[in-house]
């Protein structure tokens, strides 16, 4: 390896070298001392600049905040996003949906109207048909017309 | 986890609680304000909460909300340069300022002053790889960037803060 392998003294503190690179920063760190030192620079800092926990005050105030917004979003619209601990949420349903849901109900309500005024039609025909003669006749004829078209 | 996935609030906030000062670490950190940044971690939880059924566990859950939170704050940024009409670094930073830094002898806040000043492209790549703790591949793909960039400036964020923290060196060192 020429020079100092600059960059990938980071790359070999994160454990991020294949093989054979691996092989050679080793090879160049057992014998350069500015290496070594940035090396362990790294480390250092690294190990100085991971945030630290934070205490108790301050966590428990980003305890209750998250509880808040939490809250609101579910109230908000709806979500909730699983039953907890047996307890029974209330899953209600989003508010697109629910701004359809009279629409929902008057067509539900124009099928059975229009269902119904076919069927009491039908039934009428039916009545009709049977009741007279003539008409008993004439569906005889047809019937008749149409198995002799048939088997002619 | 499980539990947390199955609607107990009580394992969620465990969770939350022992990943918080990575989030909150990263997210004030990479936007140089600790309001905004105290904004974006508790946005960021409760998008891990809102989807926490589709979380599927590959990463770390720390890893995955902290993820969130990087890209929500670096949207922040993003929207506040649009508002600037410039790209720049000048946003207003609330921590200490060097004169301040001077005086502190807070290693902690060394730290963070040092971390805060770097530039953002280097900043990020340093926040999700140190603190974060991501590998390189998904610090590259987090930023849509080549890993060999996230090399070259994971390196030099490193070389700066290596200067800027010359003089604590004796504490950081104990």
């Amino acid at each position: 390896m020429s020079g100092h392998p600059e960059e990938l003294l980071s790359a070999y503190v994160d454990g991020e070298l294949d093989a054979e690179r691996l092989r050679e920063v080793e090879e160049h760190l057992a014998s350069c001392t500015a290496c070594r030192e940035i090396v362990e620079s790294i480390r250092i800092v690294a190990r100085n600049t991971i945030s630290k926990p934070l205490d108790e005050v301050t966590a428990r105030r980003f305890l209750q905040e998250s509880r808040s917004r939490r809250n609101a979003t579910t109230s908000a619209d709806g979500h909730v996003p699983a039953p907890t601990n047996g307890r029974v949420l209330k899953l209600t349903r989003p508010s697109h949906f629910r701004l359809k849901k009279p629409l929902l109900v008057a067509a539900s309500a124009a099928a059975i109207i229009v269902l119904a005024t076919i069927i009491g039609s039908f039934d009428n025909s039916l009545r009709d048909t049977f009741a007279d003669p003539a008409g008993s006749q004439t569906m005889g004829q047809n019937q008749a017309a149409l198995s002799a078209g048939i088997y002619n | 986890m499980d539990r947390a996935r199955g609607g107990d609030d009580q394992a969620f906030e465990r969770l939350l609680v022992a990943a918080l000062p990575k989030v909150l670490g990263v997210a004030r950190r990479l936007l140089r304000n600790d309001a905004e940044g105290w904004d974006v971690a508790q946005e960021a939880f409760l998008r891990a909460w809102t989807r926490l059924a589709g979380f599927r566990g590959e990463a770390a859950f720390s890893t995955w909300v902290t993820g969130i939170a990087f890209r929500l704050a670096l949207d922040r940024l993003a929207a506040a340069r649009r508002a600037d009409g410039e790209i720049n670094e000048n946003r207003p930073d609330d921590a200490p300022r060097p004169e301040a830094m001077a005086e502190s002898r807070a290693l902690a806040e060394a730290v963070d002053v040092a971390v805060r000043a770097l530039p953002e492209s280097e900043r990020a790549v340093f926040l999700l790889c140190e603190e974060a703790g991501m590998r390189y591949r998904e610090a590259a793909a987090e930023l849509k960037i080549p890993i060999g960039t996230v090399m070259s400036r994971l390196h030099a964020a490193r070389l700066k803060l290596r200067s800027a923290l010359v003089p604590w060196w004796k504490e950081m060192r104990s």
